[in-house]
Order: structure tokens, then C-alpha cells, then sequence
């Protein structure tokens, strides 16, 4: 009772004290439940696909047996009654166990250790392109509005939108690799190089902590090609909301206002103008990266980047539940925690937007 | 002796490229060290465009024309670190509304540090000293809390008073205050106008004071330009505004305002609409709004002409001169 | 400056710095290109069970790795599918029933880590890949025992006379793999190793084998790196010290071998691979793949009392247009005159095919009484882009004999279910081969595992099913392929299951290596592979 009063008390002081850090705290344990909620509805929504996991795994003949069958079942708990295997799961899960996926033979969680770095190198190389090009092109054609640059940059961005990544992706090989050679083809390395030792799992990051420089410039050129390919929708994205929320800022007096004080034109563009369009810019980036994560799955299978969406979509296709229901919390968590930073940025930006 | 700012035949026309809109035509006016001079007119007639064209801040796609004499310099044709060591350090400006002139997202200290630090070359420490000054002149409670503060914790007469406060922070030579009061109460309207006063009297400031209040220009201003749809159409001492107005757009204007006195004739409103830059009626963009026009009146825009010691009027009938409805 | 300058400086700068970093790392394009260094591209996605000889074993996109680290007891030679011959067994004698085999092993073989070869390493191997109870282990379904009578004997036993255990074990699947190596990382070959075995997911940190590579390193579903084995016993020591396997899309195949250097793509579509040929500097190889496209119509009137009707069954027979069929199916694409590919012993010639006779389908329709006989033809999407052309025309040939046939296209996981099940009335699914025996293709006989999914059970043609079972276990060779050319006339008739095409398939390499031979077992063998 005491106890409960002066946790309360302390929460309340706390609160007025250090309210991001509440509001993060308590958007942390909300995301424990989100996480539980997801893989309910994951776990259902997987075992309900009219599929066989054992038919998708085995082959055309172990499939016809009823021995192989019954170890497969055996050996990942699909023999139990379905609400039994789910408190099975969530159990493991709660001891931070995944299982095991029917696939790679290994426990999820080391999969997604050795999956999610490629994937984080690539997105977010793409959101930084993204995120450089799309408000520099937004500010540059807001500030010529109407001009010459300003509808070069609305073409650009419908055509950013609405090309298809399959297509794009593979002219972008064509010019740049198989005809003028400038960049090389797919994968993370080239063939013959030696991958550095593994420790952030960022090949790029890697290569510069083993101190093998060519290494490091093999990557960044294997980067290049699948983040531009990977941007370029969610860029011309940023693009126009840059340009939309840099037009509003800019009607508003205190833009004026700063020019009249005679500040430099970088202060004024970047303190003034790009603070004031943080906040929207910020929202889409938060969008963005959802794009990103998603435009991995086909990038990643066009580039050969041995990343989580190709982990995903090969789970899928072999219906490996543990896999499918890893990846697919491992993605709820990326989203939940993308809105939590954005939501956090939010009141650092912006002093009018208290956490509710 | 030469003026401390002159303005001559300025002009602002929109999308010149493209598709020109006149805004601003053929206006001039001069002022003098500790002058305060009052550019009056209804919403659209220009005086705001007028303000930005002396700022050197017109919007992107506007061009300003003819001279802005400061300084032994045209501001007009002024660029780049020039342009800006006038701007903010000799022709400061406060804006309209003051709920989005200053910026949300920065605090008052930063908003009111960052041009003395820029112009004046002082550090940190020694502008927020000067900027805890300035705030205790415009008589804002506890300034070492504000400078930490953002614009939301004020009220819209605190902001107001602080926008002036970041206008007069590099002691500037003329202040252009576009409709400084409009937005607060009386009392709080009496004591900035008092601040404005006080300034000009102390340290000779010029004040540009635009606004539609005629009352607030008796009250503070020595001349007054009144604009109509871009251009002056009358230009007085004040004293001679409410009696010896010659231009029936003068006249209208003082009938549509309340008096002070509260003893003159009932408020007569302006009947129709100023006409938009893109539709200005040919000759006197007044015409068919005046009570008094002839067809003369549509057919050239009637020059300005001097009419008695420092009294220029654009109206050629002189329709009050027998005494008529006054 | 003026404020907008500024923006469009910025935008500039933003894009010179990425241009400017295309520019400085041009040197490292292009893969593949030091002469120690073979680069093979694959559709594969490489996964630690496909490490694993017990349980990856029989996927294509597999098998040339496997090949490549582990040997088996025989193997072919020269392409010649329808004889085993030595491997690491130096002779094998099958007892005169066809139930016991005798092999005499190599004394000479050594692993990878220089321990020797003995016959505990095979029994271990076998009872493994027998108990582990995944994919492949069917391969060891008829066997009774493997023993080791001394250190360089093998003798495995067979419940039922086996004439094709010594195809069998010719299967990548059927490795020998270092037992000590492989207990002491949890491999084990007990009866219980469904549960007990553990071993998978170090083999995809290493190989256990005798083959000619060892692997070194496999980053996730995006390549396999092989090195040469120190200890190789074999008379032609491996050409390159480092093979690459890489997982690449199949578009994306034609720009990496049109760059490539000692490089082999093996998943280019033929349409494209032909129009390859006059590329300069690149060889292609079309030839069809031993993995069937069939056609089946369910027997079970529970069904489909259409698909069930022996007339409409006929009808459909003579009504196929197999010469479009094959045309559609692309270059190197071949008819499937019977269920055996061909090359493997027992295969039809071309001339045995069923042919086409519009008239005849006809009659059949119209004597099958049945007005607007419709059927609704189940497949796989995903799987191969030919397969919905396929289907469409055979939609569009079944028309012209008065057969409607609405096409029902379903994902790949659902798909399976039901087929497998026997519940879909009419489908187009694919077999590919176990080992290259004829006895692999006793499933489409009545009662096998594709009759049955046929709906087609032994019960309903017990001659055809007893003629079956005459051919399997008649042991020389050559009136097994006698029985078999006869058995897959009378299938040709009386089957509701139709060979359409073995589908044509590529390999497209750069014209400096020589020895790039597709085989229908292991698909690719690295160590036949040089540079000119």
C-alpha cells in the first residue's frame, strides 16, 4: 500500500522531472504488449494459411512419409493443439527464444543477428540518400517555387513514385554496371574479397575497424546501387513533403523576419527555414523508413543482399513459422520504435508539442 | 540637409517574368532622423510590399523598381553581406502579426542574440546581457526566464513588445513597424506607442509606422502617407490629416474609423471592395468607389501634385474646397 | 547571394557527392576476375540445412555443392546415366537376388582434415541420413542394414530385391561424411536422431567430406565460398583455389556472366540464353532438364466425375497440342515421350510419343455423353514462368475439342496441399528425379505416389501395376530398360497422368573455361571445370 503510494508519488516527481524519459519508459512496457498482441495475431494469422508446413519443407517423396512427416511435426511442436503451441512460443519468447527456423537449422534470434545488420547498412544508407536529396531537392525547388527547378522536381518525384523498383533496379544495373562498369553488380562484396571479421555486421563498418581500406571501398561501391535503387520512391517522397512544408514555413513572417535581421543566408535557411519544416520532415522519414523496410524484400532479392526481407521471403515461401513469426516481430519492434524516436524528436523540435 | 531615408518613385511588380502584377507605383517619400512617419491604407493598398522593398526582403518572385536612398547607398540594388549589414543593423523591422514572427521552435534569448552576435561582433555573454536590457526596457516580467523561454509562453503584447525588442537590439537608425498595435489591447497599444515614442525622442529612431488606425498616427506620427491600391494618393502633416484632407479616399478612410472623442459623425463605411492588384480600373484606381467622380477620373491617374507646404494630393477636383460635406 | 541560390547549391551538392562517389570506387565492377577464382551464379538460396548431405540433399540448386565437397560409393562417368561405376568404392557386387550389396572401399581416401576414409564413416553416414528422418532420407527407405565387416567392406541389405540401390547411391544425398568429425559436433546416427541429431548447423561452418572442395564460408543466402581440398585423393586435383557460389536473381545473371570472367550462370532463361549465343566472348548450353512437366486427371469420380471419365480422359490424350506445347516451353525445352527422361535407362525414343489426333479427341468427347465436359486445371504459380503459359494453352487446345477448362492458379505452399492430398480434378505439377533410375518413376504407375494423387490406385489397373513391379526388380540391366520402354507404352495409353515436356534450362558461361557440362545428377561438377 505504501509502497504503491510512494511508487506513484515517485512516478509523478519523475514526470514533471524528466518527462521524456516517462513517456519513453512507458511507451517501452506499452511495446512489450504491442509485441505479445503481434505475435498472436502473427501466430494466427500463419497457422491459418492453408498450407503444410511439413508438405512445404519436405520433398516430394519425405512428404509421402509418414515417419518423416511425424519427426517433422515432432521436432517443431506442430503436433500439439494450436492454442497449446502458442503458449508454447510466447513462453520461449518471454526467455527471449524464437526457436528454432525449420530453414536454417539455427535459433531465429542468431539468424536475425546475422540477417538484420545487411539490412540496416542498406536501409539506412537509402534513408540518409533519402533524406539529403529529398529535403535538399524540397528546399531548393520550394524556394524556386514555380521556376524551372521546381517542375523538374515535380517530374522527378512522379517519376520517383511511380517507376517500379523491379525495373528500376535493373536499369540501374544495366547503366551502371554491365555498360560502363562504374559500379560493380550484386552482392555486399565482391566475389573474391575476403569479408572482414564480423562485428557490427555492417560490412562497411567492418572492413574500416579490420583496417582494410580496399575492402571498405569494395563495399561502399556494392552500396551504392541497391540504397539509390531503395531511395529513390521514398526521396521523391521526402522530396515533395520537404518542398510542401518548407512552402508553408517560408509564408510565415518570422522567415521575413529573419531575413530582415540581416543573418547569413545559410542561418536562415538551415536555423530558420529547415528547423521550422523539421518536424514534417521528420514525420515522412518516419513513413520513409517503412517503405524502405519494405522495398528490401525485392532489392535485396534483385541485389543479392543477404538481408532480412530475403530472409522473409524465403521463410514465407517455405511456410518456416518460427522464421515467419521472427521477422515479422522483428519488423513490428523496427516500426514501433521508428514511431517512438520520431514521436520523441518530435518535442525536442518543436517546444509547443507536450507527451501526452 | 539630406534626408536620413529616401524613397523615390519605388515600384514593386510581381511575377515580372511571366505574368507582371503591379503592386507598388511611383511612390516616394523622405524621411527625416527622429521623424515618425505613418503610411496608412486598407488591406492590399501596398504598405506592406512598401515596407519589404525597403527591407530588401521582397518575396522570391517580386522585382522592386526606382531608388531607396539610406545611407548614400540604393538598398534596391544592394546584394549579399551589403545588403545585409543594413538589414537588421540600420533599417530594422517589426511584423504584423506577432503570434508568426517569431520563430516557434527557437528561444526568445537565441531569436534575440543571434543578429547582435552577427553585427555587432559581441560575444554570448555580452549579448544577452544587452538582450536582458532590451527586454527590461519593453518591460517583459522576469527577462532571464524569457531569453530560456519559446514565443507560445507569451501573450501576443509580450511577443509584441519582444519582436521590438529583436528590431531595436542593433540600435538601428529607422524602424519600419508595419501595424505594430493591431493585434493588442488598448492599454498595451498605449504603452508600445509611448516605447515608440520614447525611442525616437531618446535616440533620434526614424519610425516607418504602418497602419490602417488612423487614430494610432494622430497620436504618435508627424506626417502621413495614405496609399491606394499601390500608390500615394495624399501625404500631409498630421495635424492637417483630420481638417484639411483634399482626396475623398482620405476622407473615407477617416469616416470609417472610430473616433477616439466619440463625437463626430456616425461611422461611414467604405462602400465596395479595394480592387485587387491584378484589376486595378484604369485612372484613379478610386474611381468607382468615389462619391465624387467624374468620367475624367477614369480615364488618367491623376499625378500627384503639391497642394500647399508639404500636402501632396492625387485628387485634381478638390471636391471639399467650397466648404461642401466635410 | 540570394536565399534560393543557396537551395539549389545545396540540392547540387547533395547529388555531386554521390555522383562523385560512383566515380572513385570504379575500379573494384566486375566479378570474378582473378584466375584462381571461379564464380558460379545461382538462383539458390543456400540455407545451413542445405549444407547438410542428411538433409538438404535433393534440392538442383543444391546438389553441385554437395558434389563438390562430398563423395559417394559411384558415380558416372561420360554422361552416362543408365551405369554406376567407382567412386570411393573400388567394386560392388549386388548378391544374385538383388537384396544384399557388397562394396569393397578405396584404401588410398583421405577427408579434408587428412583423416582416412573406412567403412565406419559410410555406415555412420547411411544410418544418419536414414535416421534423421528428413528430406532425403527416403533414399534408404527399402534398407534393412549397413554393416562393416571389416574396415574397407560395406555390405548393405535390402528388405525387397533393389536393383537401383547402386543408382541410389549415386545421389549427392548419399555422402560419406567423417563420423568422428561430425559426432564430436553432435551428428548422430542413432535410431532417434530425428530428436537427437545436431550437427546441421556446424556443417554450415564446415565440410566433412572427401570431395574436391572444402567449404570455407557461406554468408547467408547470398554466396557459398569453396577452396580447394589439400587432401583430395582423386587423380585430378581441383583447378581453382576458390569456387564462388552466389545467389543471384535470375535477371540479374545475364549482366554478371556479360562482365563476368571464369564465370557460369546457371539460371538465365533459355529465351534469353539463345539470343546470347552471339554475344562475343560468352558459351550457352541449352539442353532439357530431367525434371518433367505432366499433366494429370484425378480417376477418383469423388472428384471429378468429368476428370474421372475414361473418355474425356482419352479425349484429352489426343487432344493436347503437344507441338505447340513444346514451342511454348522454349529453346532446349524436349517432348516427354514417356515419364523417363531421357539418357536415363528405359527412356522412349521421340517416335514413341502419343501425337495429337484432334478427330479421335472428339469422338471421345461425344462418346462420353457428356454435354460441355469442364474441368478446373490446377498449378503452381511461382514455380516457373512457363507454367501459366502452359496452362493457358492448354485451355486453348482443350477448346477445340469441346473440353472447357477454367484455369485455377494457386501459390506454391497451397498449392502442394491438395495436390498431394489427391483432391485436385485436373493439375500441372512437375517431378523431378531422385536418382537416375527408371524405378524413381514406379510414382506414376497405379498406386504410386503421383497415381494416387491421380486418384489412380493399383486396385484400378492391377495389370499395369504388377507389370510395374516385374520391371523394378528384374535385376539386368538391360531387360529392366526393356520392361520399362514396354511398361511406359502401356502408361502412354491407359494413364490418366500425360508427359508433356522436360523443360528447356541454360548454362551460359564465359568462353575461356572448358568443361562446363550440366549433368542431370549433380546438375554441375566444379572440378571438371578449367580455363582454356
Amino acid at each position: 500500500m505504501t509502497m504503491a503510494i510512494l511508487s506513484v508519488r515517485a512516478l509523478k516527481r519523475a514526470r514533471t522531472r524528466h518527462p521524456i524519459a516517462v513517456f519513453v519508459i512507458r511507451r517501452l512496457l506499452a511495446l512489450v504488449a504491442l509485441a505479445l498482441g503481434i505475435s498472436l495475431v502473427s501466430f494466427v494469422l500463419t497457422h491459418l494459411v492453408p498450407g503444410n508446413p511439413a508438405v512445404a519443407n519436405l520433398g516430394q517423396q519425405a512428404s509421402n512419409d509418414p515417419a518423416a512427416v511425424h519427426a517433422f511435426e515432432a521436432r517443431y511442436g506442430l503436433d500439439k493443439p494450436l492454442p497449446e503451441q502458442y503458449v508454447i512460443y510466447v513462453g520461449h519468447l518471454l526467455h527471449g527464444d524464437l526457436g528454432v527456423s525449420e530453414q536454417t537449422q539455427r535459433p531465429v534470434l542468431t539468424d536475425m543477428v546475422s540477417y538484420a545488420p545487411p539490412t540496416a547498412e542498406l536501409a539506412l544508407t537509402a534513408m540518409f540518400i533519402a533524406v539529403v536529396v529529398g529535403v535538399g531537392l524540397g528546399l531548393s525547388a520550394a524556394l524556386r517555387h514555380n521556376g524551372w527547378l521546381d517542375r523538374t522536381v515535380r517530374i522527378f518525384t512522379l517519376v520517383g513514385v511511380s517507376i517500379p523498383i523491379f525495373w528500376f533496379a535493373l536499369l540501374a544495373l544495366y547503366i551502371f554496371y554491365l555498360r560502363f562498369g562504374i559500379l560493380p553488380g550484386v552482392g555486399r562484396l565482391a566475389p573474391t574479397v575476403q569479408p572482414p571479421p564480423t562485428v557490427t555486421g555492417f560490412a562497411t563498418i567492418d572492413s574500416l575497424l579490420a583496417g582494410q581500406w580496399s575492402t571498405f571501398v569494395d563495399a561502399v561501391s556494392h552500396l551504392i546501387l541497391p540504397a539509390v535503387v531503395l531511395a529513390a520512391p521514398v526521396t521523391s517522397l521526402i522530396t515533395r513533403f520537404a518542398r510542401a512544408a518548407v512552402l508553408e514555413v517560408l509564408g510565415n513572417d518570422y522567415v521575413n523576419a529573419a531575413r530582415a535581421k540581416g543573418l547569413p543566408t545559410h542561418t536562415v535557411l538551415l536555423r530558420h527555414v529547415l528547423r521550422a519544416a523539421l518536424s514534417s520532415i521528420i514525420t515522412v522519414a518516419g513513413l520513409a523508413l517503412a517503405n524502405v523496410l519494405t522495398g528490401t524484400v525485392l532489392v535485396e532479392r534483385i541485389f543479392s543482399w543477404p538481408g532480412i526481407g530475403q530472409y522473409a521471403y524465403n521463410s514465407a515461401i517455405n511456410l518456416d513459422l518460427p522464421s515467419i513469426m521472427g521477422a515479422t516481430l522483428f519488423v513490428a519492434i523496427v516500426y514501433t520504435l521508428t514511431n517512438l524516436v520520431v514521436d520523441v524528436l518530435y518535442t525536442v523540435i518543436d517546444p509547443r508539442v507536450r507527451l501526452a | 540637409m539630406t534626408a536620413l531615408l529616401e524613397v523615390r518613385r519605388l515600384g514593386v511588380t510581381a511575377r515580372p517574368d511571366t505574368a507582371p502584377v503591379t503592386i507598388v507605383e511611383d511612390v516616394s517619400f523622405t524621411m527625416e532622423r527622429g521623424e515618425v512617419l505613418g503610411l496608412a491604407g486598407e488591406s492590399g493598398s501596398g504598405k506592406t510590399m512598401t515596407a519589404l522593398a525597403l527591407m530588401g526582403i521582397l518575396p522570391a518572385q517580386s522585382r522592386a523598381t526606382g531608388e531607396v536612398r539610406f545611407a548614400d547607398e540604393d538598398v534596391l540594388k544592394l546584394r549579399g553581406r551589403a545588403l545585409r549589414q543594413i538589414q537588421g543593423r540600420r533599417i530594422a523591422m517589426v511584423f504584423q502579426d506577432p503570434s508568426s514572427a517569431l520563430h516557434p521552435m527557437l528561444t526568445i534569448g537565441r531569436q534575440m542574440t543571434e543578429h547582435m552576435r552577427h553585427h555587432l561582433g559581441i560575444d554570448r555573454r555580452d549579448s544577452e546581457q544587452r538582450a536582458l536590457d532590451l527586454l527590461d526596457q519593453v518591460r517583459i516580467p522576469d527577462p532571464k526566464a524569457a531569453l530560456k523561454a519559446f514565443p507560445h509562453q507569451f501573450s501576443g503584447g509580450m511577443r509584441q513588445r519582444i519582436q521590438i525588442a529583436i528590431a531595436l537590439a542593433c540600435e538601428p537608425d529607422v524602424l519600419i513597424a508595419d501595424e505594430p498595435t493591431t493585434a493588442l489591447d488598448v492599454t498595451i497599444q498605449a504603452g508600445v506607442l509611448r516605447l515608440l515614442d520614447g525611442l525616437r525622442r531618446d535616440r533620434g529612431l526614424a519610425v516607418l509606422l504602418i497602419t490602417h488606425d488612423l487614430a494610432v498616427l494622430s497620436a504618435l506620427a508627424d506626417r502621413v502617407v495614405v496609399m491606394y491600391a499601390g500608390r500615394i494618393v495624399e501625404s500631409c502633416a498630421v495635424k492637417e490629416l483630420a481638417t484639411g484632407n483634399r482626396h475623398p479616399y482620405t476622407r473615407a478612410l477617416l469616416s470609417s474609423l472610430p473616433r477616439p472623442d466619440a463625437r463626430g459623425p456616425a461611422l461611414v463605411p467604405i462602400g465596395g471592395t479595394p480592387p485587387s492588384p491584378a484589376a486595378r480600373p484604369p485612372g484613379c484606381a478610386f474611381n468607382p468607389r468615389c462619391d465624387f467622380a467624374v468620367d475624367a477620373c477614369a480615364s488618367a491617374v491623376p499625378p500627384l501634385v503639391e497642394i500647399g507646404q508639404g500636402h501632396h494630393s492625387a485628387c485634381p477636383l478638390d471636391p471639399f474646397a467650397d466648404g461642401g460635406p466635410r | 547571394m540570394r536565399i534560393r541560390n543557396v537551395g539549389v547549391l545545396a540540392g547540387l551538392l547533395s547529388f555531386v557527392s554521390i555522383v562523385a562517389a560512383c566515380g572513385s570506387t570504379g575500379s573494384s565492377a566486375g566479378s570474378g576476375s582473378s584466375g584462381s577464382t571461379l564464380v558460379v551464379d545461382s538462383k539458390f538460396s543456400f540455407t545451413s540445412k542445405d549444407a547438410d548431405p542428411a538433409r538438404g540433399g535433393v534440392d538442383f540448386t543444391a546438389v553441385p555443392l554437395f558434389h563438390a565437397m562430398y563423395d559417394t560409393l559411384l558415380t558416372f562417368a561420360n554422361n552416362d546415366y543408365t551405369k554406376p561405376v567407382a567412386s570411393l568404392a573400388s567394386s560392388f557386387t549386388p548378391s544374385a537376388d538383388d537384396k544384399t550389396f557388397t562394396f569393397k572401399l578405396r584404401k588410398d581416401v583421405t577427408f579434408s582434415n587428412g583423416d582416412p576414409m573406412t567403412s565406419a564413416d559410410v555406415v555412420f553416414s547411411f544410418l544418419r541420413l536414414q535416421n534423421v528422418k528428413d528430406t532425403p532420407s527416403y533414399l534408404m527407405a527399402g534398407v534393412t542394414s549397413v554393416t562393416a565387416p571389416d574396415t574397407s567392406t560395406v555390405v548393405i541389405k535390402t528388405a525387397s530385391p533393389d536393383p537401383a540401390l547402386p543408382f541410389v547411391l549415386t545421389n549427392p544425398a548419399m555422402a560419406v561424411t567423417n563420423a568422428k568429425q561430425l559426432q564430436a559436433h553432435g551428428g548422430t546416427d542413432a535410431q532417434d536422431g530425428s530428436k537427437t541429431d545436431s550437427a546441421t548447423s556446424w556443417l554450415g561452418t564446415a565440410s566433412v567430406g572427401t570431395g574436391p572442395y572444402v567449404l570455407k564460408s557461406y554468408s547467408a543466402s547470398a554466396q557459398v565460398v569453396l577452396t580447394a581440398n589439400p587432401h583430395y585423393w582423386g587423380p585430378n586435383k581441383p583447378h581453382y583455389k576458390t569456387v564462388v557460389y552466389s545467389a543471384v536473381d535470375p535477371d540479374t545473371q545475364a549482366l554478371n556472366i556479360r562482365r563476368g570472367t571464369n564465370a557460369v550462370a546457371l539460371d538465365i532463361p533459355t529465351t534469353q540464353a539463345s539470343g546470347m549465343k552471339s554475344l562475343h566472348g560468352l558459351s550457352v548450353q541449352l539442353f532439357s532438364s530431367p525434371i518433367s512437366l505432366f499433366l494429370f486427371m484425378n480417376s477418383n469420380p469423388a472428384i471429378s466425375s468429368t476428370a474421372a471419365n475414361p473418355d474425356i480422359q482419352n479425349a484429352v490424350r489426343y487432344g493436347l497440342d503437344y507441338t505447340g506445347l513444346i514451342s511454348l516451353a522454349g529453346p532446349g525445352s524436349a517432348r516427354a515421350a514417356g515419364i523417363v527422361p531421357p539418357g536415363f535407362l528405359g527412356a522412349l525414343p521421340q517416335s514413341d510419343a502419343i501425337k495429337t489426333d484432334l478427330a479421335k479427341a472428339k469422338q471421345y468427347v461425344q462418346h462420353s455423353g457428356i454435354q460441355n465436359p469442364t474441368l478446373q486445371l490446377h498449378y503452381q504459380t511461382g514455380t516457373s514462368a512457363i507454367v501459366q503459359t502452359l496452362a493457358s494453352r492448354i485451355q486453348s487446345g482443350l477448346a477445340q475439342v469441346g473440353i472447357t477448362v477454367t484455369l485455377t492458379p494457386q501459390s506454391a505452399i497451397v498449392g502442394l496441399q491438395d495436390y498431394r492430398a489427391g483432391k485436385d480434378a485436373m493439375g500441372l505439377f512437375n517431378w523431378a528425379p531422385d536418382y537416375p533410375d527408371p524405378n524413381d518413376y514406379l510414382a506414376f504407375i497405379p498406386g504410386g505416389t503421383v497415381g494416387l494423387r491421380a486418384g489412380w490406385p493399383a486396385s484400378a489397373n492391377p495389370g499395369l501395376a504388377a507389370q510395374a513391379a516385374a520391371a523394378a526388380s528384374t535385376t539386368v540391366d538391360r531387360d529392366r530398360g526393356a520392361k520399362y520402354v514396354a511398361l511406359q507404352h502401356e502408361l502412354n495409353l491407359a494413364s490418366p497422368i500425360y508427359p508433356l515436356v522436360f523443360p528447356g534450362e541454360s548454362i551460359v558461361s564465359t568462353s575461356n573455361l572448358s568443361g562446363v557440362q550440366f549433368s542431370s545428377v549433380w546438375y554441375l561438377d566444379f572440378s571438371q571445370i578449367k580455363n582454356k
